[in-house]
């Protein structure tokens, strides 16, 4: 159809043009290059709905529940690189959002949020479905506004699209009275409507930042790379593999971080923080070089402040200035996009021939080598009883040929996969890091899955955190989205039971789920296909029937139901006192005690 | 160093709505204390509004509110007005002084005396305006409420940044 629009046709109308405000808003996002959008109607909105239904270019996915239009939009912008997009109804559909809208804010994922409000003459008379949507949404969106004039409907969404994607990536919603959907104006395009600002980011060799920054990493003795979200945000990582090769550095990532770097490279030391390796969070705390790229020191890595990395110079690159000196005070802060900055700094080191101290640095490649021999993501396997790690390892194994697409929920099996699942390209992790919201796995493979529908794609997820957003099953069935969840059921909420058992004396409070559905029958019910493995003999065949059958599959894997996370650093601690296994448990400190 | 002083930040703004809210919603959301607060438009044509909002803090936590305040997308410039070199502050006050009031006279007398210009009269009451800096202001309350009851009101403050910000 969209070949065969006539001249006339709101798509193909010339900028200037007069169209109704909903066919202006259709139109924006198809200038804006959107090819799919989120969203669930009502009244508020349903002019919209009506522009959607009279074009082809723009694919509506119509969810379950508005959270998940947010949580598929995050998935498919961050398996993409691109805006994810959003479209609901006034009240409801907005406040369902506000998850959604949180979670992109906390991981700097580019989303707009297209929302339907009441009529302007009935904004503050409590109407149906009326919500203050800015006022509920301030806190939680990159920016938010009221389109209260349908001339100037087109230039703010696409003003909208400029600010979501540019500097610190971020949600944006627009709230769209009823009676300017239905109202005349003039379409203008996307060409010269930027007059919001984007944050300076502007760096070059030249900067004397950049050299100072060479100055420390030159004289490195024991560096490391501490990278993070932002280097996958600045579509980057092809870079931070010049410079790390160029540097010989060890490198760790953050949760978000993960596939910047390839796993199974001998410099990787694996993930950080809580629940990083013992050699990548010993490494930070030994350091004397400390090179932060995209990550910003929040306190998953840092542990106990007050010993975080005492005896070493800190360069921090991030693209949003309030990030530099937030929570850990750094020698060079230098503002800018990931990208930008590695490149310079690479340029200046191969300028400058710059070499590593290689005594140094072998020495302490040397003693990393004795942290890694700890061999600290190890565990006790069981020949007859299902263990979550070892579930995770064997999907890695049968799946490492088709590259996927791994999404997770929030938890124990959302840390057990980003221990055991190997990551070797940028964009291929998709994780509520910041937020960490149960419920984001399964509509964030949904939206991934639509971005990339040739692409194995497979939620991560936990008996309890799928519960959450179970009902976009049914979004999946509707547009034969082949996604795969793979949830590691051990009937518990498994993160906190372990906390409690390691902190509050083993009273497991509202913790254990004495009431499951049986998620076979479920996926039946809702027409996917329903897995079970009980005993480790019937893992690898049921991995195997997942990834053969050409839809939607829930797999209901039964695991060990105590089994803990290690290693840990427990709430407080700095990163020497990391815990390897459940024997090494030491009290909490009163202070820890009060830590998330 | 790391005592807590107070500051005031000056920004020029988009005259947009919900600014302001948005601008307050982040000293909330960051638990940060508003001291005190003003605003209005000044340019109507450009769309622009200046805001000062005077806050207690670490001078890394004003850097930080700084940061962060620089994020809002309608905000055009944010300076430190406590520490620019040749920045101006100034507040407004208001003093109303009741005839019957025993100390009429002499509060009156005080304020000809601090060049307070008479705004408003009637049979009850005068009301007269004084303007300076926060400390100045700060004394001259407390060498009013020395000497009788008076109704008062100020204004927060209004600054100006040592430089053209309209870049």
């Amino acid at each position: 159809m969209t070949a065969a629009l006539d001249a006339s046709h709101f798509l193909s109308v010339p900028t200037g043009s007069v169209l109704l405000g909903a066919e202006i808003v259709v139109r924006a996002l198809v200038d804006q290059g959107v090819e799919h959008i989120f969203g669930y109607p009502g009244g508020a909105i349903l002019p919209v709905y009506d522009a959607l239904f009279q074009q082809d270019a723009l694919q509506h996915i119509l969810v379950r529940h508005e959270q998940g239009a947010g949580h598929a939009a995050e998935g498919y912008a961050r398996s993409t690189g691109k805006v994810g997009c959003v479209v609901v109804t006034s009240g409801p559909g907005m406040t369902n959002t506000v998850t959604a809208l949180t979670d992109a804010m906390m991981d700097s994922i580019p989303l707009i949020v297209i929302c339907g409000q009441v009529p302007s003459h009935l904004i503050g008379t409590d109407a149906f479905q009326e919500a203050d949507t800015t006022g509920i949404t301030r806190n939680c969106t990159k920016h938010n506004v009221l389109v209260k004039d349908v001339n100037k409907l087109a230039e703010t969404i696409h003003q909208c699209f400029h600010i979501a994607r540019s500097g610190k990536p971020g949600p944006v919603l627009i709230d769209i009275p009823k009676d300017v959907q239905f109202a005349k104006g003039v379409y203008i395009a996307l060409d010269e409507v930027t007059k919001y600002k984007t944050y300076p980011f502007a760096v070059s060799t030249s900067d004397p930042k950049i050299a100072a920054a060479v100055d420390l990493m030159q004289g490195a003795k024991r560096p490391i790379f501490y990278t993070g979200g932002g280097i996958i945000n600045a579509n980057a990582a092809h870079i931070l593999r010049e410079l790390v090769r160029a540097t010989g550095y060890p490198i760790t990532q953050t949760l978000m971080g993960l596939g910047a770097f390839p796993a199974d490279d001998p410099l990787n030391l694996g993930m950080l923080g809580m629940h990083g390796t013992y050699e990548a969070n010993l490494a930070m705390y030994h350091c004397d070089v400390m090179i932060c790229i995209g990550a910003r020191f929040d306190d998953r890595i840092t542990g106990k402040l007050a010993e975080f990395s005492p005896n070493s110079k800190k360069i921090h690159i991030d693209i949003d200035a309030a990030s530099i000196n937030k929570n850990v005070a750094v020698d060079v802060g230098i503002v800018a996009d990931a990208g930008e900055a590695m490149r310079a700094i690479l340029s200046e080191w191969q300028r400058r021939g710059a070499k590593a101290d290689s005594a140094g640095l072998a020495k302490w490649l040397q003693k990393i080598q004795e942290w890694r021999a700890k061999d600290s993501l190890s565990y006790e396997n069981s020949e007859t009883i299902i263990k979550p790690q070892y579930a995770i390892g064997r999907l890695a194994h049968f799946t490492a040929a088709q590259n996927p697409i791994i999404t997770t929920e929030v938890g124990q099996h959302q840390m057990w996969a980003a221990q055991h699942f190997p990551f070797y390209a940028p964009n291929h992790w998709l994780t509520s890091g910041g937020l960490g919201t149960m419920g984001y796995g399964l509509p964030a493979a949904i939206g991934a899955q639509v971005a990339h529908p040739h692409t194995l794609v497979i939620d991560i997820a936990g008996e309890a955190s799928i519960q959450m957003n179970i009902q976009e099953l049914s979004t999946a069935v509707q547009y034969k989205l082949p996604v795969k969840v793979f949830i590691i059921n051990n009937e518990w909420m498994g993160m906190v039971r372990q906390w409690q058992q390691l902190i509050h004396g083993e009273r497991y409070s509202q913790s254990y789920s004495e009431a499951l559905p049986d998620f076979v029958k479920l996926a039946e019910a809702y027409g996917a296909l329903g897995l079970r493995a009980s005993h480790p003999d019937e893992l690898d065949s049921v991995i195997a029937q997942m990834i053969s059958y050409p839809g939607p599959v829930v797999a209901d894997i039964r695991v060990a139901q105590h089994e803990n996370c290690f290693p840990m650093i427990p709430s407080g601690a700095p990163h020497y006192a990391m815990i390897l296994k459940e024997g090494d448990i030491a009290p909490v400190s009163p202070d820890g005690l009060m830590m998330v | 160093m790391n005592e807590n002083q107070l500051y005031t930040l000056f920004m020029l703004s988009d005259n947009e709505r919900g600014v302001l809210a948005r601008v307050t919603a982040l000293f909330s959301a960051r638990g940060y204390q508003i001291q005190n607060i003003t605003a209005g438009e000044i340019n109507e044509a450009e769309h622009l509004s200046c805001i000062a909002i005077t806050t207690e803090g670490t001078p890394a936590t004003i850097a930080q509110i700084k940061a962060q305040v620089e994020k809002i997308v309608a905000i055009r410039s944010v300076v430190n007005l406590t520490e620019a070199q040749g920045s101006v502050q100034r507040e407004l006050m208001i003093i109303r002084v009741w005839r019957d009031a025993a100390a009429h006279d002499n509060i009156v007398n005080t304020l000809n005396e601090l060049d307070a210009r008479q705004i408003a009269a009637d049979e009850n009451s005068t009301s007269f305006e004084l303007t300076g800096d926060t400390r100045a202001i700060n004394q001259y309350i407390a060498r009013l409420n020395g000497l009788g009851p008076v109704e008062i009101a100020r204004s927060g403050i209004v600054g100006m940044g040592p430089t053209n910000l309209r870049t």
